[in-house]
């Protein structure tokens, strides 16, 4: 079948089609938007329940007093909660600055890639373009469809009339608006914090700022409810919800939330197919297998069928092949912290050991230095080896329970993970360099992610979430120079 | 609990500046602002029955205070004993509270771009010491104490001589600075220095006025749909709703 | 990891994650303030005094990171008790004036022109050896001129009369004092001295004849004169500008300028009619009453009516309130007190009204001096001069003091050359321009000399003249001579140290004159090598404890300030030549002058001109100051006060730029105009000390007027040689 014989709208469904298409998987989100999207939830999170705690005042306030009380009492004082905020607040401000330089530079590639002249389009295609320059988002610029779209969902809401929807593409008109929003509120929400945060230009500006900041937060407050609704509690969008962690929506949801879109992946896979058709009709001889997976590797509806659900039984979770689902890993693993704080009176740790292990060494060979440096002295007490110490152990203890569970899943082996394009001695180079880094970061930090930001975490210490909020802001921006080596 | 006030006599201050640059000098406060200064009235009458004063303005630490109602962050915030602060962790520059306050007591630093004002030398009353203006004061014409104590020297300049608040009928916020001296004379300065009505902000009126209850209704109003969409969704069966 | 990294050290070295959480927080203040610290810094707290202006507030210098904080009035002080005006509170602010005299500075250009070249302090002071050395041999020590003035300078004196010269004058005496000195002196034998001992805290009235307590701020007299009033004193304020003192006066008497002499003597002829001055008091303890009374007999109030402007009803209604509280009466002696060039006069008229109340020795009136006993240095006797004084002090004006000299006369010496050459002019500490009157006849003054040298601490008029500049320490940066106060109900001893290490290449005056002493081979006078020994030998016989000194700043001994409380180790109540006060003076008589006061016409403004008053602003010291950030911000220039009726003919606006001008066509620069009704339409008032001239004071420079450049005329007073400043007349004119 060819590309032509797609359906031009949405038609109805055999039980049998509609089947198959609820098993196939295709890919929705790059990792790199979900991670965005993530991010970009903690931060608002934080954000909003702060930045409604610190508008205190009688004539500016919007939060109750118990709350606001409430939210000072967990962060000790009202300065810790501003410079928390400010802190989020500049975290994001920086990774969105990375994101869009780097977005903008990817825009600019593949739209002079496409050769788009905008002044021989159509008004609505111009106003598609103004929105890409804008939002450097193809994705989310509205087009006629949409225009048509919100027309008949209005009217619709109004009872007036009840013929179907227009298609639409990965994103519905709905979803455009709201990013429409978010995306003209978000500069303005950034410039008056970073306004009363630097107290920049002029008095009078600040207090512009203030009102403006509160007012752009608001109306992407309340599209964000309908947001978090819809994604989490509407029953109808749950696939959405799961596609912002997997990546993946099934076909079923994409055919009929998301038509335009499910039609271009569709097309697309065609023109793979015709391809390879082509290929192997015109020399005559079957297709090489190598090339016909690579080419077929490329192509999203090609991936495996999604395993059937089924229970979660006790031999699925610890005899089967696969990891853990992170649920209950995150489950089993704040129960065992919890048993850390109970039995052993402290939390997980790593770097701890590490220094105790380094502290040890220097105690042996150069006992009169260690004793006497500002900073290894604190390990060292006279009559007792700085390796009497529960993390000490608790490497161990890690170790082994590694060991056991990758056994049970039958996964050991000698292996070295790195991408496909590095050496084995690069691999190696980089992971000293990123252990080297890390344990200076943590030491700096007083704390890796074990000790910091996981268990200062559990305890509501506001310095493991600002550590844990720069990690994945670092990780965010690493990633980004990083990626050839695992690609 | 004590509730601090501060007399200036007015029969007795020359308007020497001396609390003036004492006041900068502990506070470093940038040349050219003052969170304490001296002004003179002018003179007034018929030559040569004249009458002329001195204005010593400083934060007045008032009972209901203007400026904590206008701080959008809660920087400016009134302890218990009467003395109103700025926490300058809080503070973001915004002015709101330099228009609130009646008497013109505070203003932005263009060192640290955030409000500052007298706060009756909090830190050293801390160590004991009386504030820097009192200890100063050439003329000894400032008093410093706490109202609730019937021993001070402020509880009877207050109750007994009738020190004055600088208060109109339109402007009565409890000033905590009271002034001591002829009638004439205090009512030269209320004439020439009256306090104005508190005032907030062209942008903070907008807000409290409209936008806040523009935001608040739209917030409102997309919880309550989906709050209804929610409750029709348990209603119907997630099931049937979703067909 | 090196072994001295330190955990902070660690922090620091990485500051990505600290630039961004720390992104919009203020160093925060912290709620703990232990005494000794300030916030986060140890503070040391080093007691000296303050020399803004002379009056010399006990201060308390904060000190951190060899540098002061704060200066904090001295709680432990015996006569300021921790009370400190705005310009004491400014100090720092001129001991870190960017404008300041860096290094010493050898003439290259014209005298005038202010071109310099930098020398080492050896070359500097080699150089004024020399050249002292052979002014000494060539015109003999005399031809070198002395005008000191501050603490600073008491060092140098001793070296000026050791080098052998007795021509040193300041102007504390014939611009500011010695009239009231003087008139004082002929009456009750002793003048007054500073601090002024007038008891106004415990009088029932105060008395202030042209006095502006308030506007001229000594810390513990306006903490006493509050106090006084405060305590239910009356108050009566003679002055033609309605002051700050006069706006809480009872009774303000906005007289005609010039007639002082005749209100004192209408008030004499009330209580002497009436009969209601201490005659118990006179009898005892005066002489000359008779005479007294029969030259104020004509003298009525009526009469003194049409010279003061002051209505009769209100001239009897003061002298009966007077007459009421005595003797708790204090009369305020004045301090600037040379206007009319008969002002010895008016001040024996004033001790005399003093006299007739009973208030001298008495509580509430006139305190006396108590004297404590020092320790005495050996040193040789200092060179006696060949030739006569000068100045004309003890010769041509018989009664100025030969301590405290002419200023004027040596001037005059200077441009007559007569009695002989002047040479060199030593001017330490005072600017000669400003304080002096007549300035072109300063200027010709300075063109004759063959060497000009002035020591200072910032750059005024005079060091554009000078031949040799040397960058004094500041008060804050150096030990000085004590202050031995007697004059104080507690006398007591203060003592100034240095809070600092000198900024720049600035040396103290002590080690300036131990310097020179070292190369005119005057050692001699100098038998101490540092401060701290000098101190030790002067408190000595004190019986005070020189580490308690060192730490509190001052120490008061036990005062008798009454006559009731006088021993007999106090020596003679009036020493006079008659033992009693002279009401009626023979010495005056004997060198020709009048023996009693009388009212003499001081001339009238020409039509169109006001007659030129000035006086000093509470946050200005004289022409001291103005380069000072923290009170040029309160005050950058004066204003003129004129009449609201003169004002309106004359059509000026409030705030209007005009230049004044004298009656000899001396321009002043350009100084707004303050309309008021607080003065009278016959004169013009504006505050001393602004318009400096110097452009090297980046603050002061050309802000305001200078009320001494209109005063190119004075009257001199022929029995002291003070000079009467107020006989200048300026009219308007509009820019």
């Amino acid at each position: 079948m060819g590309a032509q014989s797609l359906p031009l709208t949405p038609a109805p469904l055999t039980v049998e089609q509609a089947e198959a298409m609820s098993r196939r998987q295709i890919k929705k989100h790059h990792v790199a938007i979900m991670l965005l999207h993530w991010f970009n939830a903690v931060v608002w999170l934080f954000e909003l329940s702060t930045g409604a705690a610190l508008i205190a005042s009688p004539y500016f306030r919007v939060a109750p007093y118990w709350y606001i009380n409430m939210v000072t009492t967990f962060f000790g004082s009202r300065a810790n909660m501003l410079r928390f905020h400010i802190a989020v607040g500049v975290t994001w401000v920086i990774v969105f600055a990375v994101y869009v330089t780097f977005g903008f530079r990817t825009y600019v590639r593949t739209s002079v890639l496409h050769g788009v002249r905008i002044h021989e389009q159509p008004a609505w295609r111009k106003f598609l373009a103004l929105q890409c320059i804008l939002f450097q988002n193809e994705e989310v610029c509205l087009d006629a469809d949409d225009v048509r779209w919100l027309k008949a969902r209005f009217l619709r809401v109004m009872g007036r009339n009840h013929e179907p929807l227009p298609p639409q593409g990965l994103y519905n008109a709905g979803q455009k608006l709201f990013a429409w929003l978010v995306y003209l509120a978000i500069p303005v929400i950034m410039l008056t914090g970073l306004v009363m945060a630097l107290h920049l230009i002029s008095t009078m500006t600040v207090a512009w700022a203030v009102v403006l900041h509160f007012v752009a937060v608001g109306l992407v407050l309340s599209g964000l409810m309908i947001h978090v609704y819809m994604g989490a509690v509407f029953p109808e969008e749950k696939p959405a919800f799961f596609s912002m962690i997997t990546g993946m929506v099934s076909e079923l949801y994409a055919y009929r939330h998301h038509f335009k879109w499910w039609r271009e992946v569709k097309m697309q896979e065609e023109a793979w197919k015709l391809e390879l058709q082509g290929a192997s009709g015109s020399s005559g001889v079957a297709p090489p297998v190598a090339g016909a997976g690579s080419v077929a590797a490329k192509c999203p509806l090609e991936r495996t069928e999604a395993k059937r659900e089924g229970a979660w039984t006790f031999k699925r979770i610890f005899r089967a092949p696969e990891y853990w689902p992170p649920y209950v890993a995150g489950a089993g693993l704040g129960l065992t912290l919890l048993a850390t704080f109970v039995l052993m009176g402290q939390g997980l740790g790593a770097s701890g050991a590490f220094t105790r292990y380094l502290v040890a060494i220097l105690a042996w060979v150069a006992p009169n230095y260690a004793a006497h440096s500002s900073y290894w002295s604190n390990y060292v007490q006279p009559g007792q080896s700085p390796l009497i110490a529960f993390l000490v152990f608790e490497i161990f203890g890690a170790m082994i329970g590694g060991f056991v569970s990758g056994w049970l899943a039958g996964r050991v082996r000698i292996a070295v993970d790195k991408g496909p394009r590095i050496s084995r001695r690069t691999r190696y180079a980089l992971a000293l360099g990123g252990g080297i880094l890390t344990g200076y970061g943590a030491r700096l930090a007083r704390g890796c992610t074990s000790g910091l930001a996981l268990s200062g975490g559990a305890v509501l210490a506001v310095g493991a979430w600002v550590f844990m909020l720069a990690v994945f802001a670092a990780g965010f921006i690493g990633a980004y120079f990083m990626r050839r080596y695992w690609l | 609990m004590a509730r601090y006030a501060m007399v200036t006599d007015l029969r007795k201050c020359v308007g020497c500046q001396a609390c003036t640059v004492a006041c900068n000098s502990e506070w470093e406060v940038p040349t050219g602002f003052a969170r304490t200064h001296v002004h003179a009235t002018g003179v007034a009458g018929v030559f040569p029955d004249l009458v002329s004063s001195f204005y010593v303005a400083q934060c007045n630490h008032c009972d209901h205070p203007a400026c904590t109602k206008a701080c959008p962050t809660g920087a400016t915030y009134q302890a218990e004993n009467g003395i109103v602060h700025i926490d300058r962790n809080l503070c973001i520059g915004c002015g709101y509270c330099l228009e609130a306050c009646p008497y013109g007591a505070r203003y932005i630093s263009p060192t640290i771009k955030k409000a500052d004002k007298c706060d009756f030398c909090s830190p050293r009353l801390e160590r004991g010491q009386e504030p820097a203006c009192v200890l100063t004061c050439t003329a000894h014409a400032k008093f410093f104490g706490n109202l609730e104590d019937p021993k001070s020297e402020v509880f009877n300049m207050v109750y007994e001589q009738g020190a004055r608040r600088l208060e109109t009928p339109e402007v009565a916020i409890g000033p905590n600075v009271y002034y001591l001296g002829k009638k004439e004379n205090v009512d030269l300065v209320l004439a020439t220095f009256p306090p104005h009505r508190p005032r907030l902000l062209a942008p903070g009126e907008i807000w409290r006025g409209y936008l806040k209850p523009f935001i608040l209704a739209a917030v409102g109003a997309t919880f309550l749909g989906q709050a209804v969409a929610f409750f029709h969704q348990l209603k119907v069966g997630e099931e049937e709703f979703e067909k | 990891m090196s072994p001295k990294l330190t955990r902070r050290d660690f922090i620091r070295s990485s500051s990505l994650l600290g630039a961004v959480t720390t992104l919009g927080t203020a160093p925060a203040q912290s709620a703990e303030h232990p005494p000794g610290w300030r916030g986060t810094t140890r503070v040391e707290t080093i007691a000296t005094n303050c020399e803004m202006c002379f009056w010399r507030c006990g201060v308390l210098a904060e000190v951190a990171h060899g540098k002061v904080l704060k200066l904090e009035g001295n709680p432990s002080h015996p006569l300021t008790k921790g009370r400190l005006c705005a310009k004491g509170n400014a100090g720092p602010k001129l001991l870190y004036d960017p404008d300041r005299l860096k290094y010493p500075m050898l003439r290259v250009g014209e005298r005038g022109e202010g071109k310099f070249k930098q020398v080492s302090w050896d070359q500097a002071l080699d150089f004024l050896a020399g050249r002292l050395t052979e002014f000494k041999q060539k015109y003999g020590p005399e031809s070198v001129a002395f005008f000191p003035h501050g603490v600073a300078s008491a060092f140098f004196h001793t070296l000026m009369r050791a080098y052998g010269t007795h021509n040193i004058a300041e102007p504390a005496f014939a611009q500011c004092r010695g009239p009231r000195e003087v008139g004082y002196a002929l009456t009750f034998g002793q003048g007054l001295g500073s601090p002024e001992p007038v008891d106004l805290e415990e009088s029932k009235l105060i008395v202030l004849i042209g006095t502006h307590i308030g506007e001229n701020i000594f810390t513990s007299q306006v903490t006493a004169f509050a106090d006084g009033l405060s305590r239910g004193a009356k108050l009566i304020v003679v002055d033609p500008r309605f002051s700050t003192a006069a706006a809480k006066a009872d009774w303000w008497l906005p007289i005609r300028p010039g007639t002082d002499t005749a209100l004192l003597l209408a008030w004499m002829h009330v209580l002497i009619t009436e009969e209601s001055y201490d005659k118990e008091y006179i009898s005892r303890y005066a002489q000359g009453f008779p005479e007294l009374a029969a030259h104020v007999k004509e003298f009525t109030p009526e009469w003194a009516e049409t010279i003061t402007e002051l209505p009769a009803a209100k001239i009897r209604a003061t002298a009966r309130a007077m007459a009421a509280a005595k003797p708790a009466v204090a009369l305020h002696p004045g301090r600037h007190t040379t206007w009319y060039g008969d002002d010895t006069q008016r001040a024996r008229a004033m001790a005399i009204l003093t006299a007739l109340l009973g208030s001298w020795g008495q509580k509430g009136g006139i305190f006396l001096p108590t004297a404590i006993k020092t320790g005495e240095f050996r040193t040789p006797a200092f060179p006696a001069p060949k030739r006569e004084r000068a100045d004309g002090a003890g010769t041509r004006f018989p009664l100025a003091s030969e301590e405290q000299g002419v200023t004027n006369g040596l001037v005059d010496a200077t441009v007559s050359g007569k009695p002989y050459p002047i040479k060199a002019w030593i001017v330490y500490g005072q600017n000669v321009l400003e304080s002096i009157p007549q300035r072109p006849h300063t200027l010709e003054a300075i063109r004759k000399l063959d060497l000009m040298v002035v020591v200072d601490v910032l750059p005024m008029e005079q060091t554009y003249y000078a031949d040799l500049v040397l960058p004094e320490a500041t008060y804050l940066e150096r030990y000085d001579m004590p202050q031995i106060a007697l004059s104080a109900k507690q006398p007591y001893i203060a003592i100034r140290q240095p809070s600092v290490e000198p900024l720049y290449e600035s040396k103290p005056g002590w080690w300036i004159t131990l310097q020179m002493a070292h190369r005119l081979g005057l050692e001699a006078y100098f038998p101490w090598k540092t401060p701290e020994e000098h101190l030790a030998t002067l408190v000595q016989p004190l019986g005070v404890n020189i580490d308690t000194l060192l730490t509190r700043g001052a120490v008061a001994f036990p005062g008798r300030p009454y006559i009731a409380e006088r021993l007999p180790e106090d020596g003679p109540l009036f020493p006079t030549q008659s033992g009693k006060i002279e009401l009626y003076s023979p010495l005056l008589k004997q060198l020709g002058f009048d023996p009693l006061p009388r009212y003499a016409p001081v001339g009238e403004p020409p039509v169109g001109y006001f007659r030129l008053l000035y006086g000093r602003a509470p946050v200005h010291s004289f022409a001291r100051s103005q380069n000072n950030a923290w009170l040029d911000a309160l005050m950058d220039e004066n204003v003129a006060w004129i009449n609201e009726d003169a004002a309106r003919d004359l059509r000026l606006a409030e705030g209007q730029q005009v230049v004044l001008e004298n009656q000899d066509g001396a321009k002043s620069l350009p100084i707004r105009v303050s309309i008021t009704k607080g003065i009278r339409r016959d004169c013009l008032y504006m505050v001393h000390g602004f318009g400096h001239e110097s452009r090297r004071l980046k603050l002061a420079y050309h802000r305001g007027a200078s009320d001494a450049g209109l005063m190119t005329r004075v009257k001199v007073d022929p029995i002291m040689g003070g000079t009467g400043m107020r006989v200048n007349f300026v009219k308007v004119v509009k820019l």
